[in-house]
């Protein structure tokens, strides 16, 4: 059964515009850290009133103690650039927007090779026949509801669709870091009479959130794991538990994420446990690692 | 009274610190620290945010045995403590902390014809019912603006949050599209830079 619930969005908006008292803000942070539709509603926020700081309804004031803080996140101010680009776009008229498009297809046409041309004239040929492009009429003034309806109703499914998709691939390919950091899974056998120089060495830049680790199981014994990180002296850093296997490449392994804050220049073990029953632990393998952060 | 709009209510459930600071939600809940840390007022917002977790993570082998409670309480206390310390601090300035805030909200700094470029390609790549949601979302102008959103709201029969969420989700996708675009459209930037350094071009 779907309850419905209320958001606050008018102290959202306060909270963005940095008018909130101390002790609603406090309170607001806090729900913001645990609640996923607030969140949501924080960034629709954002948008909102970057428009509106684009389109000038904001006072200088809040206007500017909300640039403030847009240009403190990153990639803040190409969020300001965009909305100023989205809105020229959607207020051009369609006739505006079917010459603009031409224009921009003529001039990539213009620098593509010969042989560019023929490819990409197949392939518009073929999008043609089959109607994409040139079938879709561009929205009339006015509500038309039905149409938006069914709209609605398509994008629906295809967003439970991907969802659906997502969990496959997420339950397929690996059980953690679905927003991947940009270096692969590191790949750690299990050895535990590994010396130095057999120990599987990461070098670890500057900006890395994240070290994917991909602890090699060779079989498949429970249903759950526990990791743990450990440093040279045995010390317990970092753990996670109810972790589950997952199979992909032909290798059957154990997803651990850690916090790149959590690493120095250091030499590393991870100890991984099956949980056989709840207050039972079995050792499965311990995995040697060397951080290496110019 | 602050005014409440509903949505569907998500299975409200606390998370574990090992949750938590596993990915995915590590950089969700990064990215959170940082916009607290940005809306009171920090220079350094992501630098603070990493602060945070750090020092959870030093504290977990303590308490995390023994602690009761949602995790994210914990997160915000220590969030709050670094930010005391960073206002004890003493002040120095970025130097984008110097540009002026109307820099960025005046016509001066227009979007190049790059980026025009690339939003409308990215526009032509959208599925049909997005193109439209979005298009309708932002008919309009200001009152009018809004008037329209809850009319086409009700008439859905969704709450107007639920509809800006969706509306938001389309942009994001947009947004994202241009800056992959813009990225592989660098060479032609440079190209108008240095004429000479003719670079092929990749396909849009």
């Amino acid at each position: 059964m779907t309850v419905s619930r209320q958001l606050p969005s008018a102290s959202i908006r306060e909270f963005l515009l940095g008018t909130l008292s101390e002790a609603e803000r406090d309170r607001l942070e806090q729900d913001l850290l645990a609640d996923d539709d607030l969140y949501d509603l924080l960034r629709v926020t954002e948008e909102d009133l970057i428009d509106e700081c684009i389109e000038g309804s904001l006072s200088d004031e809040r206007a500017e103690s909300f640039l403030r803080y847009l240009t403190a996140l990153p990639g803040g101010r190409e969020r300001v650039d965009f909305a100023k680009c989205l809105k020229t776009v959607l207020e051009r008229s369609p006739q505006e927007t079917k010459t603009r498009r031409r224009d921009i297809l003529r001039r990539f046409v213009s620098w593509l090779s010969v042989p560019e041309r023929l490819a990409w004239s197949a392939a518009l040929l073929a999008v043609a026949a089959a109607g994409v492009w040139s079938a879709i009429p561009l929205p009339e003034e006015g509500t038309r509801v039905s149409e938006l309806e069914a709209a609605l109703e398509r994008s629906t499914a295809e967003t439970e669709q991907l969802k659906a998709q997502l969990s496959v691939a997420a339950a397929t390919e690996s059980t953690s870091a679905v927003r991947s950091p940009a270096r692969p899974p590191v790949v750690l056998t299990a050895g535990l009479l590994r010396g130095a120089s057999e120990m599987e060495t990461v070098t670890l830049s500057r900006g890395e959130r994240l070290l994917e680790l991909r602890l090699d199981l060779g079989s498949r014994d429970y249903e759950e794991y526990r990791a743990v990180l450990h440093d040279a002296e045995s010390r317990e850093l970092y753990a996670a538990s109810q972790l589950t296997a997952t199979v992909a490449e032909e290798r059957i392994f154990v997803a651990f994420g850690v916090p790149a804050a959590r690493l120095a220049n250091a030499d590393y073990y991870v100890t991984l446990e099956g949980i056989a029953e709840p207050a039972r632990r079995e050792p499965v393998g311990r995995y040697s690692l060397r951080i290496i952060i110019p | 009274m602050i005014g409440r709009d509903s949505l569907p209510a998500r299975e409200a459930h606390d998370m574990s610190f090992d949750q938590l600071l596993s990915s995915p939600r590590f950089e969700e809940l990064r990215s959170r620290l940082i916009r607290i840390f940005a809306r009171r007022g920090c220079s350094i917002p992501e630098d603070l945010a990493d602060e945070t977790v750090s020092r959870v993570l030093a504290k977990l082998p303590e308490i995390a045995p023994t602690y009761e409670g949602d995790p994210v309480r914990f997160f915000h206390a220590v969030a709050r403590n670094v930010y005391l310390e960073y206002t004890r601090r003493p002040r120095t300035v970025p130097i984008e902390e110097n540009l002026d805030w109307r820099d960025v909200r005046g016509d001066e700094a227009a979007p190049s014809e790059v980026k025009y470029e690339c939003l409308e390609a990215c526009m032509g790549m959208l599925g049909r019912d997005d193109r439209w949601i979005i298009g309708e979302y932002y008919r309009h102008r200001k009152g009018a603006k809004i008037d329209h959103r809850m009319e086409l709201a009700v008439q859905l029969g969704i709450s107007i949050n639920a509809f800006r969420i969706k509306a938001y989700r389309i942009r994001r996708r947009l947004q994202d599209c241009v800056f992959e675009c813009m990225k592989k459209r660098s060479p032609d930037e440079m190209e108008k830079l240095v004429p000479h350094s003719k670079v092929r071009r990749p396909s849009l």
